[in-house]
């Protein structure tokens, strides 16, 4: 049996394995800027939650203009949720996004008549990417 | 007649035999203690260096310990296996991008 190769397997393996929770002062200048509304949070969240803020903060730059300052601003509202809250806002987005296309809209012009400051009107929908 | 003798006394009355038995058995209980010495396994832990030698008294043929480092290596796929398999259940990263940009104020998808 070959043991260099099982060797390299062996390491790959040990450098694969997931990451662990971070503090915040490790975070680079620009997770820390993208995520600064959980600057005081971040080292009493959940690991699986920094995982998906780090996921967010490392998409940010690819986004647009637009979306980016979408973003900025719902991302204030989001860190004053719990995690709770959160996950409950994850499955009614689910839910509305197989609402029909047309009752969707209806639904969002509604929201746009009663919220005219908080919608980012100009914001393209974004849809989950698979 | 009943004796009682101490550890030492037996000790002691070994050793006397022991001096009384002729040099061909000696040397024949000498021989078995050396080949027994030599089959007795040894008990320290093992420390694997690179290449096979174990840090104490046995060294691993080659086969032996590729089977060990592939096992080793099984193992720490199935861990992998394992967290990948927990985080994608867990990574809501797409989703939440999505709420994020979305015209929707998070506010609406709130109780």
């Amino acid at each position: 049996m070959r043991i260099r190769p099982l060797l390299l397997i062996f390491a790959l393996s040990l450098a694969s394995l997931p990451a662990s929770a971070q503090p915040w002062e490790k975070l680079t200048a620009q997770q820390q800027d993208v995520l600064s509304p959980f600057a005081n949070s971040w080292d009493s969240l959940l690991e699986k939650e920094q995982h998906n803020l780090l996921g967010i903060a490392k998409r940010y730059p690819k986004l647009a203009p637009q979306k980016q300052q979408r973003l900025r601003e719902q991302l204030d509202k989001w860190s004053k949720l719990t995690p709770e809250q959160r996950r409950r806002a994850r499955e009614k987005y689910k839910a509305f996004s197989k609402v029909p296309a047309e009752k969707r809209e209806e639904v969002k012009k509604m929201v746009r008549e009663q919220h005219p400051s908080q919608t980012g009107s100009e914001v393209p929908p974004a849809t989950p990417s698979p | 007649m009943n004796i009682k003798l101490s550890h030492k006394d037996i000790g002691r009355l070994l050793d006397r035999s022991a001096r009384q038995v002729d040099g061909g058995t000696l040397e024949a209980l000498h021989a078995a203690r050396r080949h027994a010495l030599l089959r007795q396994r040894s008990s320290t832990p093992l420390w694997i260096g690179l290449d096979g030698v174990l840090f104490g008294h046995q060294q691993l043929s080659r086969r032996a310990f590729g089977w060990l480092i592939a096992a080793a290596v099984a193992t720490l796929l199935l861990i992998n296996l394992g967290s990948w398999y927990h985080a994608s259940e867990h990574n809501h990263g797409d989703i939440d991008i999505a709420i994020l940009t979305d015209e929707m104020p998070v506010d609406v998808y709130i109780d």
